[in-house]
């Protein structure tokens, strides 16, 4: 099987699964972000992937070859990945252009292949002016651009990257995350990104992989995992929501102050289960009157608190069932505290939850 | 000092001219030694008779005489030294070739443990009368030199009148906190100086030079020396450095205890198992030289040969008062003296 | 791009066969085979000479046996018994002046506006290259009750005739000891007092307590257990020193361990009684540090290892002044008296000569240095076997240090316990286990330079571990993964990245090792062979003779060079790397 892929793998340290049972497979030249809090198992996921973690169970293998499994693993060095680490690890006793020439050599390259392909690829990160610097004369934002250069001018089969960003300040973050995405549109390098940075993750990433206490709870396209969460955890881990429970009656399923029929929301199964739903705070309306909306739920109650942040108004709405929600509005639509309000909420737009 | 003598020694060693001069003079046993010591070498002598200064300076004449062979001497206390060959023999890595002491009872302790070579120098028979009985009957050492232990005051600190003139008198309480003797555990003359005076006094003897606190050295040396410097007026130490010390014009003179000098002979044995057996038995022999005895009594020291006086002033030993302890005694006695003086001084 | 935008290439993996796990033989890297040899190693150094000594101890040594005869020859005698606990008193009263010492000294160098602090600092320095041997025959020149400076210079004046100060004498004694070891104190505590955030003394002066109740409250409860641990090293330094007692504890009638462990090494030589003897040694210090250890881990580090913060010095107002003499007394105790004195005898016909141009002579250099046979060959032994054990040690402390912060092995915390273990272990206990395993047939290294150099490296090893652990620490664990993700094994990563990297570790920690080891001996004092005797074995053979002059002069010779290595450190490390010991 082509690209890279992780089946049944799982580690154990000491009575604690770091992780568990991860199926994961990449196809060649994909991106894929390892997304989860911290502890969630994505840095042992990654490191037993770059080999410098065995796997207690399961297997890791590249395009049909296993690398990783409990009976023994190949170590990084013959892996032919490259990593790009959360301290950057430049070398601070080599220049910019010895850090990046460093795995050439070791592939035992030409000289002047190594002078060339180093030059081409200081040009695509933009340091060529910097090469005979040292790490400590650089900026963080440079010695990241570094990190990369390095990684990627040996052409790895996979490219590895541990929360490459988070020691940069926010606007340097942002420029830094198009431009992790523009050179893997350069170069398609098959790659696994770990971050907790949920928008990192989206505008790095082909496939987003969400993880909970060692396990992979969902992975999906960034726009798919957004709007159709599949589990609580995730719903709430990416962006904010409400959670809406109710309970499954024969045909339809009943929440405080509305029900709504069974396969509009598409949930089967028998009647008496607790259902919940996710909906998303951008997805509901708030007004002033009651609105005229067929096809559309609408609930009155009043408005509870309020915070205005600027692009957005953060409203929390409390209905006359004593069900809040929180509602995202334009800037332009006020409310003030107390005041009666409607809440408008689009079915298609709630998604269950298990 | 010692300089001149040195500072010629060392002159000497450097002309190959004086050596090969001499070598003319070798005997015919000692030619064909010569030649095996030099192929070794190298001598090395473990020794506590003489201080650093005068091992020193035996090694200088020794390699003046036989150029070619390095004397290299290891001087520490009697005590140090014998801990020290002890550990090697123990090791069975004898490291030195000659060993000297002032506590023959050492060198009774090696023979039993068959550390020692039976070898005497062929130049035995032209001893002093005096000395040549006290040599091992069975042939593993002989007297090397003879360092009589008597009394040395500081000369500005004490009046002759007023200096002690026996033994005994060190016990008087006028010399608190003024005496300086040496530890029986550390140095070889030491322990026999403490045998002698216990069968002299008895060891009421001790408990009462205790009541006047004198400073325990380590080296009989170091006794001497805190005399010179006025840290104490007096001390119990071989007079051979106080003679010495008085001919060169340090403040000390030297004082022949009534009830008589005490004797240490020190002895000199070759260690079996010595890396340069040959070089040593040559230094052995170079020990019993007509040109070592001149060169002790140029020290104000006795001179081992027949042929040679004392230097002027000093009373040849065949007629001095002098106090011996047998080297059996001394085998036997030791262990039970050091761990009494211990209990007495709390060292 | 072409050329960089074609598919990933699968270099590093095609060497792998398709197979369904991989061998064990392919997993293994010759590296490993490194760690196995360093256990090895510290089996040889640190176990088998305490293991040997504990087997020693119950040897009969006529039949070989099993037999506690040593123990009673050891323990029988009340006089034995006594000089144990005569040195644990000495150890507690030695600690009590090196804490006295050490501390202010230390706070007012770190957290005061005391007037030249840089000078006081120089001078403590001093304390740490000079060795204590040296230091107790500056004492002794200053100090004899007859004619030392002190007392000539008291009488003098006053016309008494009774002795003002005399070293001979348990004070002195301690106070000798104590003007070496403090330095060790003022290290540490001074390195705690670096680490503390003068925002944790701003909040409780904004509660109100005042610059003393801070100090009591706040500040030292924060420095203590720095305190505590200095002490305790302080205690093992002191009752394990082999020179200072032999030129004190003698003449002073105050018996102590190491004098008696001489005796047994005296005729009748007895191995096995000394081992015996030196056992309560060994768990008494091994319990102290176990006992530290219990203390410290109840109390989180976490408040003075955190990180700097905000340091403020302490305004002292007048008492700057009152603090600058109390710190320019406890120098001219410790370095400058002594250091004056000893050269003043170097240059002198007679120490007791006075000043004048009569007494002021060459001679004890020229005799030293071209006259004395074993004189420049110790002088050259002590420097390269010093070298020697630094370089091993600092080498060795550093793999070490490597394979515990790696986590490389599943027993890497033994071994990094085994390389501190040394610390307990008095230099001269180390000696008679080094004497028993290594001198003997069939190992016969007696008199030979490589058991010295084995002997000094497991000495220092522990300063070294501390060190190069230090240093390791410096190094993200990053660093290297980045070069073996790039193709490079872990050899490549030490060799490429991690070695360059701690170039300066290596150094600062060698000169830590040196220093000591050059002047070393208390361990070298049943080690050396009449080839291979060391500048310290010398220096003690001339104080038993009282040759103070001439041992002043090979004295400032070693001084002057040791300095003279320490000046090049300083130059290249910067003055601060002492507090890296820490």
């Amino acid at each position: 099987m082509e690209g890279l892929v992780l089946s049944g793998l799982g580690r154990r340290f000491g009575n604690v699964d770091a992780v568990l049972d991860v199926d994961l497979a990449l196809n060649p030249g994909e991106f894929v972000s390892l997304l989860g809090p911290s502890g969630c198992g994505k840095t042992t996921t990654l490191r037993m992937i770059a080999g410098f973690i065995d796997p207690t169970s399961g297997t890791i293998s590249l395009n049909g070859r296993i690398l990783s499994s409990p009976t023994g693993s190949i170590p990084p060095e013959k892996r032919g990945m490259s990593m790009i680490f959360q301290s950057y690890a430049i070398w601070p006793h080599m220049t910019v252009a010895e850090n990046v020439a460093f795995g050439l050599k070791l592939r035992k390259l030409h000289t002047d292949e190594i002078r060339k392909r180093v030059g081409e690829i200081l040009e695509v990160v933009q340091l060529n002016a910097l090469a005979e610097r040292y790490p400590a004369e650089l900026s963080g934002g440079q010695q990241q651009r570094v990190a990369l250069a390095r990684a990627v001018v040996v052409r790895p089969s996979v490219l590895l990257l541990d929360e490459p960003l988070s020691n940069l300040d926010a606007n340097l973050r942002e420029e830094m995350r198009f431009e992790i995405r523009r050179i893997h549109d350069e170069f398609k390098i098959t790659s696994v990104y770990v971050t907790h940075d949920q928008s990192e993750a989206m505008v790095t990433s082909d496939r987003i992989a969400v993880m909970n206490q060692g396990r992979i709870e969902q992975v999906d396209e960034p726009y798919k995992l957004y709007t159709k969460p599949r589990t609580r955890f995730v719903a709430n881990f990416i962006g904010r929501t409400n959670f809406l429970s109710g309970r499954k009656e024969n045909n339809s399923i009943a929440f405080d102050g509305f029900s709504l029929p069974s396969e509009v929301l598409g949930i089967a199964g028998t009647a008496g289960r607790d259902v919940a739903v996710s909906v998303r705070p951008q997805s509901l309306r708030l007004c002033a009157k009651e609105p005229i909306a067929p096809g559309q739920i609408t609930l009155r109650g009043k408005v509870v608190e309020r915070a205005f942040l600027g692009e957005t108004w953060d409203y929390m709405f409390a209905s006359e069932e004593s069900m809040r929600l929180r509602v995202v509005a334009p800037p332009s639509d006020v409310f003030e505290i107390g005041a009666e309000a409607w809440v408008q909420l689009d079915p298609s737009q709630m998604v269950p939850i298990s | 000092m010692l300089k001149n003598v040195l500072a010629a020694a060392a002159f000497a060693a450097l002309l190959p001219a004086t050596a090969l001069a001499q070598s003319e003079d070798f005997t015919a046993y000692e030619k064909p030694l010569y030649e095996a010591a030099t192929a070794e070498g190298e001598v090395i002598w473990y020794t506590s008779q003489f201080t650093t200064e005068m091992s020193e300076s035996a090694c200088q004449l020794f390699m003046k005489r036989y150029e070619g062979i390095k004397c290299s001497p290891v001087r520490a206390t009697g005590g140090v030294t014998f801990q020290r060959v002890m550990q090697e023999v123990q090791a069975g890595a004898v490291q030195g070739d000659v060993f000297s002491t002032n506590d023959q009872s050492d060198l009774l302790e090696l023979k039993k443990l068959n550390a020692l070579e039976k070898f005497l120098p062929q130049s035995v028979e032209f001893m002093s009368p005096v000395l040549k009985p006290m040599n091992d009957d069975e042939g593993y050492f002989f007297v090397s030199s003879v360092s009589p232990y008597g009394i040395a005051y500081n000369t500005n600190l004490v009046k002759e009148e007023d200096a002690p003139k026996s033994w005994s008198d060190l016990t008087d309480p006028k010399w608190k906190d003024q005496v300086a003797i040496s530890h029986p555990s550390f140095s070889g003359s030491a322990g026999l100086w403490t045998l002698a005076m216990k069968n002299l006094f008895g060891w009421e003897y001790f408990e009462k030079l205790n009541e006047g606190n004198p400073q325990i050295g380590r080296s009989t040396a170091d006794g001497y020396n805190l005399v010179v410097s006025g840290e104490r007026k007096i001390a119990v130490t071989a007079i051979a450095l106080s003679r010495q010390g008085e001919a060169e014009g340090q403040p000390v003179t030297t004082v022949v205890p009534s009830e008589g000098l005490m004797l240490p002979p020190s002895g000199t044995g070759v260690l079996a198992g010595a890396p340069h057996p040959n070089a040593a038995k040559l230094f052995a022999e170079f020990m019993l030289s007509e040109e070592y005895s001149v060169w002790l009594r140029d020290l104000k020291r006795y001179p081992l040969r027949a042929g040679v006086d004392t230097a002027e002033g000093i009373e040849p030993l065949d007629t001095s008062k002098v106090i011996t302890v047998p080297v059996t005694d001394a085998v036997q006695g030791l262990p039970e003296v050091q761990d009494k003086f211990r209990d007495i001084f709390g060292i | 791009m072409t050329s960089l935008s074609s598919s990933p290439s699968h270099t590093g993996i095609e060497a792998v066969a398709s197979q369904s796990h991989v061998s064990w033989l392919r997993r293994f890297q010759p590296s490993s085979l490194l760690w196995i040899v360093l256990a090895v190693i510290l089996v040889l150094l640190i176990i088998a000479p305490v293991g040997a000594l504990v087997t020693k101890s119950f040897t009969d040594p006529a039949t070989g046996g099993f037999t506690i005869q040593n123990y009673i020859d050891a323990y029988g005698k009340a006089r034995h018994v006594e000089a144990l606990i005569n040195t644990l008193y000495m150890g507690a009263a030695v600690v009590v002046l090196s804490v006295l010492f050490g501390v202010p000294l230390a706070w007012a160098c770190t957290r005061t506006d005391m007037p030249f602090r840089n000078i006081i600092r120089v001078g403590i320095f001093g304390a740490f290259v000079m060795p204590p041997y040296l230091g107790g025959v500056g004492w002794i020149l200053l100090a004899g009750p007859n004619s030392g400076w002190i007392n000539v210079v008291w009488q003098a004046i006053t016309g008494s005739t009774e002795p003002l100060v005399n070293v001979f004498s348990f004070p002195g004694l301690v106070l000798v000891m104590a003007i070496n070891t403090y330095f060790t104190v003022f290290i540490l505590v001074s390195a705690a007092f670096e680490m503390i955030n003068s925002e944790m003394e701003d909040a409780a002066n904004m509660l109100g307590a005042g610059p003393f109740t801070t100090a009591m409250k706040v500040t030292l409860p924060l420095v203590l257990p720095s305190i505590l641990g200095s002490a305790l090293l302080t205690f093992l330094i002191s009752i394990a020193l082999y020179g200072v007692p032999a030129l004190i504890s003698i003449p002073a009638r105050f018996p102590v361990v190491v004098i008696q462990l001489t005796e047994f090494f005296s005729y009748p030589l007895r191995v096995e009684v000394a081992a015996a003897y030196s056992i309560p040694l060994l768990l008494i210090t091994a319990g102290l540090m176990a006992l530290q250890r219990k203390l410290l881990a109840r109390r989180g580090f976490a408040a003075v290892s955190g990180k700097g913060g905000e340091r403020r010095i302490v305004k002292l107002g007048k008492w700057r002044w009152v603090v600058f003499v109390y710190s320019m007394f406890v120098v001219l105790l410790s370095v400058v008296l002594p250091l004056l004195v000893l050269l003043m005898a170097a240059f002198s016909r007679s120490w007791v000569g006075g000043i004048s141009l009569d007494n002021l002579t060459l001679q004890n250099f020229r005799y030293v240095l071209f006259e004395h046979s074993s004189s420049q060959q110790a002088l050259i032994t002590s420097l390269t076997t010093g070298a020697a054990a630094a370089t091993i040690a600092i080498l060795l402390a550093l793999a070490i240090a490597y394979i515990v912060q790696r986590r490389l092995l599943p027993m890497s915390g033994a071994l990094g316990f085994l390389a501190m273990s040394p610390f307990v272990i008095p230099g001269i206990v180390l000696a008679i286990g080094f004497y028993a395993v290594y001198a003997l047939p069939p190992v016969g290294l007696y008199g030979t330079y490589l058991i010295l150099i084995l002997a000094f490296t497991t000495r220092f090893l522990p300063i070294a571990y501390t060190t190069g652990t230090a240093g390791m620490r410096a190094i993200h664990p990053e660093m290297e993964e980045a070069v073996r993700i790039l193709g490079g094994g872990r050899l490549t990563a030490i060799s490429k990245v991690v070695g360059p990297l701690l170039k300066r570790t290596l150094a600062s920690g060698w000169l830590l090792i040196f220093v000591p080891a050059a002047q070393e001996l208390s361990t070298a004092v049943f080690l050396v062979g009449p080839n291979t005797r060391v500048v310290s074995v010398v220096l003690l053979d001339m104080s038993e003779e009282g040759l103070l002059e001439r041992l002043s002069a090979l004295g400032s010779v070693l001084l002057l060079i040791i300095v003279g290595v320490m000046a090049i450190g300083v130059r290249f490390l910067g003055r601060d790397f002492m507090l890296r010991r820490t």
